[in-house]
């Protein structure tokens, strides 16, 4: 008996190929998950003649060199201004939150929020933040988030968020031109400072209205709903109508290719016609045609 | 068969006389064609619904008095929650195999109602409704609209956030009633929503009276089916008015049903295990006053829901009455579907001047009223689900959701009418180019007739 025919080496090679991958791919996974874990424990030292030239390069096109802001060269609109002076909105949790979350500098329109595309990673950041605080006397902090208590976090959520996020967070609309992004996959600190701060079409939410420990909580259900999304097998934690009557469409479908399948007879049922029974439907004259009179009777 | 068993079965019929009912039972006539089996699909659909949904009443509590729930789920665990949703999150978290059991039920309602859906196209397209069927196609009819307020009841029981709100909408329609609205919606809600009454009565709806007529009527419907016989396709050399064609319930049709259904019990097993289709947990109790912008009805009420979205919200104060946009979207609208669906096979009848009975199935472009009237209903039924989708398609293209509405009211409003108008016409004229056709046809076979007498002459 010839114990390695071809057929049986090609065999173990593409076995052995499996394994090393397999082991390769866990290794670099396991690798992977230390260096995430590790990367935050680097403190971070900001550079501000880096964040100089970021601000030229990425915000001044629309924002204006001076920050002022005006009329924008590609798009129609005014970009406004970055100066606390004339914009009290901006804050330092304000500019961490459009970084982080990728909204500016814009991926396309920067009036449309649905497209993000995150450029600036956590050192250039902090760079850029140093510059502007710096140069545009810029206020605030970067809020600590503390633990909190999902169960809070879902009455909070409900009460204050679930009208324009959707009950999970999942975004939708809150209005004309007012597209909601997910919560649930944002950070805490980015939850955190979207409370505060309110972004564009956002609300600002005061201490007075959402404390501290409530933020927190609401970072809590929001990982609540991460971890559910996650032991999901398709990964979204709870549909809502309409993506469940995508997944209807799909059952139907199944179902209709399923009596397809089974409907086309001599796959199933490999009886040739001649086989099929014949009944008289009733004792109607030879010849009479679909307009016969009644033959509601037995046969 | 064994001597044993053949003894018990002669015994059996010695004292019941069941053989002859029995043979004729089992040769009983299929005709074949996969769109027959669509009503199947719904059949055993409802089937699994039952099955399944008699295990979850072991579980369910038809309360929403608040109690304590203290089970496996963290979120909840010694909050006061609404019983209703309570016995849900046990059912889902703590009961062994509920969570399974919850998205079966689920997923067969969604299955049943899109089957029922289908079939009653197939019928309405392929003129089975005709004569002499008129009177189970209205039983059809019935079985629909009891499908779809199990369906809605079934999606206000775990009353979560979801679930409180279509309550709620379905309680200002109610009042909104002309005339009686205030007493109807007192009637059925017990008072003010939200009411206690409410999850009690719907609960006892959904288990008893609605499932024991939905049941009993589909006896009724498959009572007129065996006992009228099933239409079949045209089939070319038969007869099909007076002699239909199939396959016999033994052993060919049974094998063709249990293999559907054994099918169809895996695919829904795996939509449950794949598709969160019931899941609630994070949605949340019901709270008055709080709803997500994620609030939909199930896909069967979309064309509601859409109407509802499409209309201005507007009130008409005639001198004792107040029309308002919810009536219109909730009950009338509605009500016209529904009665065009009943009065279709006699408007057939009186356009076309068509008597006596009808067995064979037509191509729905053969009958060019059936053609544009039924195909343009359906789209109109289509883009007013499609505009309930409004936001998360706004969402999906970017283009603001007023735009979008706009779209859609505009498309339900032309599109409709000139898709129906389109296709009356144009099968009208396929039927033209059909009888010119034949006529051509027998002209020449009459002149090649003429020709060869011609020649020997
Ligand atoms: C393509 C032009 C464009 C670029 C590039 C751009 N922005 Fe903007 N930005 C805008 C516009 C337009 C708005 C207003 C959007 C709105 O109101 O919907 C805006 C809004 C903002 C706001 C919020 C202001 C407020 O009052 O709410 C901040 C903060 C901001 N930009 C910071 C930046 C920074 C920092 C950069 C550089 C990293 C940047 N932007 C790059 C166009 C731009
Ligand atoms: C009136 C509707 C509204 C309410 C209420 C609201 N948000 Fe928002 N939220 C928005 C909109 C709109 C945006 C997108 C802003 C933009 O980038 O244009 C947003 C953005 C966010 C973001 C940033 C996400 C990103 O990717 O940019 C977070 C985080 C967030 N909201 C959290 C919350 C939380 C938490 C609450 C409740 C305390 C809340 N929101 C309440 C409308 C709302």
């Amino acid at each position: 008996m010839q114990v390695s025919s071809p057929a049986t080496s090609r065999a173990l090679t593409g076995w052995a190929i499996v394994l090393v991958a397999a082991v390769a791919g866990l290794a670099g996974a396991a690798a992977a998950g230390a260096a995430e874990q590790e990367a935050p424990l680097e403190p971070l030292v900001a550079n501000p003649d880096n964040g100089q030239l970021l601000y030229a390069q990425q915000c001044a096109r629309c924002h204006g060199a001076d920050g002022r802001g005006g009329p924008m060269q590609e798009y129609e609109g005014i970009a406004p201004s970055l100066r606390p002076d004339d914009n009290p909105n901006i804050e330092v949790a304000y500019l961490d939150l459009v970084f982080s979350t990728g909204r500016m500098p814009p991926a396309g329109s920067p009036y449309d929020n649905r497209t993000r595309e995150v450029v600036l990673d956590e050192q250039e950041r902090a760079d850029l933040v140093a510059w502007m605080a710096d140069e545009f006397d810029i206020d605030g902090e970067i809020p600590e988030v503390a633990e909190g208590s999902a169960a809070r976090g879902q009455q909070v959520w409900n009460a204050n968020c679930s009208h324009c996020h959707g009950a999970t967070g999942a975004g939708g609309v809150a209005g004309a031109g007012a597209w909601t992004p997910s919560v649930s996959d944002k950070s805490a600190q980015t939850i955190a400072e979207a409370i505060r701060v309110g972004p564009f079409q956002m609300p600002q939410f005061e201490a007075g209205q959402i404390s501290d420990q409530e933020i927190a909580d609401v970072v809590a259900f929001m990982d609540e709903v991460q971890v559910e999304a996650d032991e999901q097998i398709l990964g979204i934690p709870e549909l809502n109508p309409v993506f469940a009557s995508a997944f209807v469409f799909l059952l139907a479908l199944a179902a209709l290719f399923l009596i397809g399948v089974i409907g086309s007879r001599p796959r199933w049922f490999p009886t040739p016609p001649e086989d099929l029974r014949r009944e008289r439907r009733a004792d109607v004259p030879a010849g009479a045609q679909r307009r016969a009179p009644a033959d509601r009777g037995e046969s | 068969m064994t001597p044993l068993f053949a003894l018990l079965f002669d015994s059996i019929d010695d004292r019941l006389r069941l053989r002859g009912a029995a043979d004729k039972a089992v040769n009983k006539v299929f005709p074949h064609h996969w769109s027959f089996l669509l009503g199947e699909v719904a059949l055993v659909s409802l089937g699994i619904l039952v099955l399944t949904g008699t295990y979850l009443t072991f579980f369910y509590r038809g309360s929403s008095e608040l109690v304590t729930y203290n089970g496996s789920l963290e979120l909840y665990n010694g909050r006061m929650l609404p019983a209703a949703y309570e016995s849900v999150m046990r059912l889902s978290y703590d009961v062994p195999g509920g969570l399974l059991f919850r998205r079966l039920h689920r997923g067969a309602s969604h299955l049943f109602i899109a089957a029922t859906v289908l079939h009653m196209l197939r019928i309405l397209f392929t003129g089975a409704f005709r004569t002499p069927r008129e009177f189970n196609y209205l039983i059809g009819i019935v079985l629909f609209t009891l499908a779809l307020a199990e369906g809605f009841i079934g999606y206000s029981l775990p009353y979560d956030s979801l679930a409180g709100t279509g309550l709620r909408i379905a309680y200002s329609t109610a009042l909104a009633v002309p005339l009686v609205g205030p007493q109807v919606a007192y009637w059925v809600f017990g008072g003010e929503f939200p009411t206690g009454d409410v999850i009690p009565r719907f609960y006892v709806l959904h288990v008893m009276l609605l499932p024991a007529l939905l049941l009993g009527i589909t006896g009724v419907h498959l009572f007129f089916l065996v006992r009228q016989r099933h239409t079949q396709f045209p089939r070319r050399g038969i007869d099909g008015h007076n002699f239909i064609l199939g396959k016999p319930l033994w052993p060919a049709q049974f094998a063709e049903t249990v293999t559907l259904s054994l099918w169809m019990f895996g695919l829904l097993a795996v939509a449950a295990t794949v598709v969160p289709w019931s899941d609630v947990a994070l949605s949340g109790p019901y709270v008055p006053g709080e709803v997500g912008n994620n609030a939909q009805p199930d896909w069967f009420m979309f064309w509601l829901d859409g109407m509802l979205r499409m209309l201005p919200a507007f009130e008409i104060d005639l001198p004792g009455v107040t029309i308002s946009a919810l009536f219109v979207a909730g009950l009338v609208l509605p009500g016209l579907v529904f009665g065009a669906l009943i009065i279709y096979p006699w408007l057939e009848k009186r356009w076309y001047r068509l008597d006596g009975d009808w067995h064979v199935l037509q191509n729905p472009l053969d009958i060019p009223l059936r053609a544009g009237f039924g195909l343009g209903t359906f789209l109109a039924v289509l883009l007013m689900s499609a505009a309930a989708t409004s936001d998360q398609l706004s969402r999906i293209t970017g283009i603001p959701i007023e735009t979008v509405l706009w779209f859609f009211r505009i498309t339900t409003l032309f599109l409709p009418p000139l898709l129906g108008f389109a296709l009356a016409r144009w099968s009208r004229r396929r039927l033209d180019r059909r009888d010119l056709e034949v006529a051509r046809r027998e002209s020449t076979e009459s002149q090649e007739l003429h020709g060869v007498v011609a020649e020997r002459v």
